[in-house]
């Protein structure tokens, strides 16, 4: 029953050589295997309901639904599902979010396979893994912007590189309006320019490229 | 009856002028210097028809040109087109009013008033029903009456009030109205002499009077009417007509001077004076024509006779002129002398003498031919001594005359000056050394016995009995018949002294030429020149005069600029450190003098006659002044009479608020003096402008120009020179407005515009420099995000494929392998697209916001590109919808596009490429197809060169699937498939 015993690992990432890799890593493991792999976050969400892996390997950033979004979906349905982010950021805000969409291991792409394999043995076991850097990233972590769904739609547009303008025209509300929310974003993040909210927001991961 | 008239003179006469009116019978113009002005001199029109004076000291001329104000030195003409209520410019009739405004006739113009600058006609509206108005008076209760060439008005307030005319009433023409002591109002009209009576006019007198056209009435001192008209002069007392001593032809006007003098103008035959004697001045002596209109004294006691063809003004100003006139044979006199007979000699440049006989000139022939004499020094002995300019002397004694020459001992034969001293020797001042006569020998001095200089100009002997000799180069002294040193004389220097006067208290006092007047008393040297007043800084002649009443004695001295005269006591006063006005009263041309030239340097250049009067020599004839007759004019008045701001003038009245302009501002001052204005003298002040006192000898006019905007006040001050205490100032607020841009707000505003510039750009370039950051950080996110898409993720891929090798056991060595290869192509394609990210980072900068890989536009433009770089044609077409494979694969697809077209262009040598984009629902299909040179697909190297390879691996990256087929040749084509994995383009 060597296939009972092991960790039943599902793949969601757009990027096919690092799948490759990931599942010749995995699978060249004896207590696991990979059973599914996603391109997308909705794929992922519909493997996720066909094999019900033990340890989804997730990407934050996919097509169709992001990694985040796929989490909180699959949990919905499943809320016992173990989930490793993997991901090239290591904003906080990131982190915080995953690990607050319920997220229970975080790890950066191009990590010793050691580490891989680890975290997933160990939140298969119900434990958490985070990697080193990350709980740097967290602890540093100033309290949350609590920015809201405009501010955050407003400051993805800011990095963009719009003007308050171009945000008006493309959000249908007016440059004041724009300005007073813009405003209230340099407040929240604690900046005092666009450009600066704009590095923060980047830096902090609470907008992504 | 003429016994009466005459009587009546004889008691105002002052003996001296009895005097005075005896000794020049003969000669009218012995007691008056005339000065005759015409249009040249600044009137209008040579005919003056009336004269007045106003009571601010201007005289006012009415010519047929237009009306004139003058103050002794201006001509301001009035006519239509300056003022145009002056109905005509022919001026009939002026009569000052006790308010201070001057009445106005005009021929055909009406009655003008100006007051104070503004001027009023009244005509018809006002009553005036005639518009020619002759004569004008106003009566001592201040009703002005009116004579018209039909009818006679009297202005009741603003109206005019017709007297004649009325009921039975005659109509009159009135050209004369009078009134007398008794304050009747008498006209003088077309048929006879009328007089008013209540409201109306009637006869003069009683019976006919045969009078005729009456154009002219006065009172004499006997309280008789003296009337001018066609039929002659006439004399009424009381009444009564009786004869005058005289019968002039067409006596026109009439005037009573101060000293009861009739003077009668007549319209052919010149100007009668009528009082003791009867004076005729006619054209061919005086007058400038024989037709006179207009005769007035004003108050300096000039008289202004107006005529058909100048203005002439006859002064007692106590200066007379012998000139050729009178029978010189040229004007240009060298010397005067009054022998101790008391004869008065005079002689020319040109070596004529003559001697005065009364007023009669005689000349007076040397008895020696060809001896041309132009000086006589007579001494005590009574012999005659005459100086020549290249004759040597002449000795003229009891019959016997000897002529002394080069010959006999003189170094030079021109002769300036013979001196007797008390020891009997004569002495002579000649061109070149001092001469001595000792019997019928001369000994000449020469510089090797000490004189200073060869030319001797002039000689003296001083309280000691010492011989004074001024020459060209310095003064000297020879005392005991030596000369001897004198330190003060020494200290001199080589001045050229002209004139030597040594006065009774012990000072020297010389005239040099151009270095002033110079007194030397008890060895120190006072030095006066036109800085302390004088007239001119070459002194040719002093003479003392005896002083009159509380005045001192006085210095009188000629020069080129005319004759001065100072009070002694205040040059004294300067000379011994009590400082103070040195009063200089000059006489020129303005004082009777044909020329203000004088002559000196040869002796004697002047002389006082027993009777007190002073003769110099001048190049226009010989002039004599007498001191006692020598009046002062009156006190300066000083007026401001126009103000011209940039050209324009302005009224002058109250404060003087110019409008804004460029600064240039002219104000014209004067202060009336119709006697002699060139004594009187200014001094301006701008205050707020000028810090100090502006001295104005002469000019009577301030010039100030770029003057700046603000509040002034000018301040003029006039002095007469000949009454020290005499001063007059005006004051007149001037207030120049500012343009806008002078003005302080305009600066205000200017510096908060300049701020406001400022600011803006200070605000410009911080939005450049914020839009520049912001382009920064948009390539910096741009690149960024390349990184992760290029670099990043293929670190990544490689990493993990790495990892994963790694993580396999050694048995597994087949598929590490695979997996090393794939982490190397990975590895090889990374780098690749990290070198079409720089590509694309400098190809996208125009495009910043377009989204990051629009596959369609980006294969377009580059399609585009390569057609215009390379000349070859690129034929693009897009085929179906359009829609994104997401970043990777667009990205791929692009790549794969680019490569394909560039080995066609660089290896196929294509003619023409087609690149057809195919997008179908499940795959997006790529073909690029050439016509070039095409190759053989086995060839591995080929493949590897022509980066077939990486287009494979690209494709299969994006899991698509990727074909070549070509032949050589033929052309190559190249397809990439790639399956449609999202339906929804836009992400991110």
């Amino acid at each position: 029953m060597a296939n009972v015993s092991k960790i039943r690992v599902m793949l969601a990432d757009d990027h096919p050589i690092v799948c490759l890799g990931l599942s010749t890593m995995i699978d060249s493991q004896p207590d696991m295997t990979v059973v599914a792999q996603a391109s997308d976050g909705r794929e992922a969400v519909e493997l996720f309901g066909t094999h019900l892996p033990d340890v989804t390997l997730i990407d934050l950033r996919m097509p169709e639904q992001s990694g985040l979004e796929a989490i909180r979906a699959i949990r919905a349905t499943h809320p016992d599902a173990c989930f490793i982010v993997l991901t090239t950021y290591q904003g906080d805000e990131d982190i915080h979010r995953a690990l607050t969409a319920g997220a229970q291991g975080y790890l950066l792409k191009g990590m010793p396979h050691g580490e891989l394999l680890d975290a997933i043995r160990r939140v298969h076991s119900g434990g958490r893994y985070l990697a080193g850097a990350v709980k740097e990233s967290l602890a540093n972590r100033p309290p949350g912007p609590q920015l809201s769904p405009r501010e955050l739609q407003i400051l993805e547009l800011i990095v963009k590189g719009m003007s308050n303008k171009q945000i008006g025209d493309r959000l249908g509300i007016t440059e004041g309006t724009v300005k007073w929310h813009v405003n209230s974003i340099l407040g929240r993040l604690n900046v005092s320019d666009r450009t600066q909210a704009a590095v923060a927001a980047l830096n902090r991961g609470i907008v992504q490229l | 009856m003429t016994y009466t008239y005459d009587q009546m003179f004889t008691c105002r006469l002052l003996p001296g002028m009895l005097l005075c009116t005896a000794a020049f019978a003969r000669s009218p113009e012995a007691e008056y210097s005339k000065r005759i002005w015409r249009t040249e001199d600044g009137l209008p029109q040579n005919k003056i028809q009336a004269l007045t004076q106003t009571g601010d000291g201007y005289l006012w001329i009415g010519t047929s040109g237009g009306l004139v104000r003058f103050d002794g030195v201006r001509f301001v003409v009035f006519d239509r087109s300056n003022t145009p209520a002056l109905g005509d410019d022919s001026i009939l009739s002026l009569c000052p009013a006790r308010d201070g405004s001057l009445w106005i006739g005009t021929e055909g113009g009406g009655l003008v008033r100006m007051k104070a600058g503004a001027v009023r006609t009244f005509g018809p509206a006002e009553g005036l029903t005639n518009p020619f108005v002759r004569a004008l008076a106003e009566d001592r209760s201040g009703l002005l009456w009116v004579g018209t060439d039909r009818g006679f008005f009297r202005l009741d307030g603003a109206k005019l009030h017709r007297l004649d005319g009325r009921g039975k009433g005659p109509v009159i023409s009135s050209s004369a109205i009078f009134q007398d002591k008794t304050g009747v109002i008498w006209t003088g009209s077309n048929a006879g002499l009328y007089r008013v009576q209540g409201d109306d006019i009637v006869p003069g007198f009683s019976g006919r009077q045969e009078l005729g056209r009456v154009t002219s009435i006065l009172e004499d001192a006997k309280g008789a009417l003296v009337v001018a008209s066609e039929s002659g002069l006439r004399r009424f007392e009381a009444g009564v007509p009786n004869a005058l001593p005289v019968a002039p032809v067409n006596p026109h006007t009439l005037c009573l001077d101060h000293d009861g003098n009739i003077w009668v103008g007549t319209l052919s035959a010149g100007l009668l004076r009528v009082g003791k004697n009867t004076s005729v001045y006619r054209a061919s002596d005086t007058l400038p024509d024989n037709s006179v209109l207009a005769v007035f004294e004003d108050n300096s006691q000039n008289l202004w006779v107006g005529t058909q063809d100048g203005l002439l003004r006859m002064t007692r100003s106590g200066v007379h002129t012998i000139s050729s006139k009178d029978g010189l044979a040229d004007d240009n006199v060298a010397s005067v002398y009054e022998d101790p007979a008391g004869r008065l000699w005079m002689g020319t440049i040109s070596g004529r003498m003559y001697r005065l006989e009364g007023e009669r000139v005689v000349p007076f022939h040397v008895p020696v031919a060809g001896f041309n004499a132009r000086s006589i020094y007579t001494d005590p002995a009574g012999t005659q001594w005459f100086s020549s300019t290249s004759h040597g002397f002449l000795r003229l004694q009891g019959g016997h005359t000897h002529v002394f020459s080069m010959r006999d001992g003189l170094r030079s034969n021109n002769i300036r000056q013979f001196l007797y001293d008390r020891n009997g020797t004569v002495w002579i001042a000649t061109g070149s050394g001092l001469t001595r006569l000792e019997g019928d020998s001369l000994r000449t001095f020469y510089l090797e016995d000490g004189l200073s200089y060869g030319g001797v100009r002039v000689l003296a002997e001083d309280r000691n009995g010492d011989i004074l000799v001024g020459t060209d180069g310095g003064l000297n002294r020879i005392h005991n018949g030596e000369f001897v040193r004198d330190p003060v004389f020494l200290k001199l220097g080589y001045e050229k002294v002209w004139a030597i006067h040594v006065d009774g208290r012990g000072s020297l006092w010389l005239g040099t030429r151009g270095n002033g007047l110079v007194r030397i008393r008890d060895g120190k040297i006072t030095r006066y020149t036109t800085r302390d007043g004088l007239l001119s800084n070459s002194v040719y002649h002093i003479l003392a005069d005896a002083g009159s009443g509380d005045a001192g004695e006085r210095f009188w001295m000629s020069s080129p600029a005319g004759v001065f005269a100072v009070d002694r006591r205040e040059l004294d006063d300067v000379a011994e450190g009590r400082p103070g006005p040195i009063v200089v009263m000059p006489y020129g041309t303005d004082s009777g003098m044909l020329s203000s030239q004088m002559n000196g340097g040869i002796q004697s250049a002047g002389c006082r006659t027993r009777s007190g009067r002073l003769w110099f020599p001048s190049v226009k004839g010989a002039v004599r002044i007498d001191p006692a007759q020598l009046r002062a004019g009156p006190s300066p008045h000083v007026l401001i009479e126009a103000v011209v701001a940039d050209d324009h003038a302005l009224p002058v009245s109250g404060e003087i608020v110019i409008p804004p302009g460029r600064g240039k501002l002219e104000i014209d001052f004067t202060s009336p003096d119709l006697l002699s204005p060139d004594r009187v003298t200014f001094r301006y002040r701008l205050e707020g402008f000028d810090e100090t006192w502006t001295p104005s000898p002469r000019n009577r006019a301030a010039y100030y120009t770029n003057l700046p905007p603000g509040k002034y006040r000018f301040h003029v001050v006039a002095r007469d020179g000949a009454s020290p205490g005499g001063t007059s100032e005006a004051f007149l607020p001037i207030v120049w407005r500012p343009y806008f841009y002078q003005t302080y707000w305009f600066y205000a505003a200017l510096v908060i515009l300049a701020a406001l510039c400022i600011w803006s750009v200070f605000r410009f370039y911080a939005r450049q420099t914020k839009a520049r950051y912001a382009l920064v950080l948009a390539e910096r996110t741009r690149l960024a995000r390349e990184m992760h898409d290029t670099v990043i993720q293929g670190c990544v891929g490689v990493s993990t494929l790495l990892e994963a090798a790694r993580s396999m056991p050694a048995s597994a060595q087949d598929r590490k392998l695979e997996i090393m290869e794939r982490a190397a192509t990975q590895v090889r394609l990374t780098v690749n697209e990290a070198r079409e990210a720089v590509w694309d980072l400098r190809h996208s900068e125009t495009a910043q916001n377009a989204p990051p890989t629009d596959v369609v536009e980006t294969l377009k433009s580059f399609a585009a590109q390569v057609e215009a770089a390379e000349g070859i044609p690129v034929h693009a077409a897009i085929e179906g919808t359009p829609a994104s494979l997401g970043n990777t694969s667009d990205r791929n697809l692009l790549l794969v596009a680019r490569e394909a077209i560039r080995n066609a262009v660089s290896h196929a040598h294509a003619a023409g490429i087609s690149v057809i984009l195919h997008f179908e629902p499940k795959e997006v299909r790529l073909q690029v197809a050439d016509d070039g040179m095409g190759f053989t697909p086995d060839a591995t190297r080929d493949n590897a060169h022509y980066g077939i390879i990486g287009m494979r691996e690209r494709v299969e990256q994006s899991g698509g699937t990727f074909h070549v087929s070509s032949t050589p040749g033929k052309g190559t084509q190249v397809t990439a498939r790639i399956p449609v994995r999202t339906k929804h383009g836009e992400r991110f």
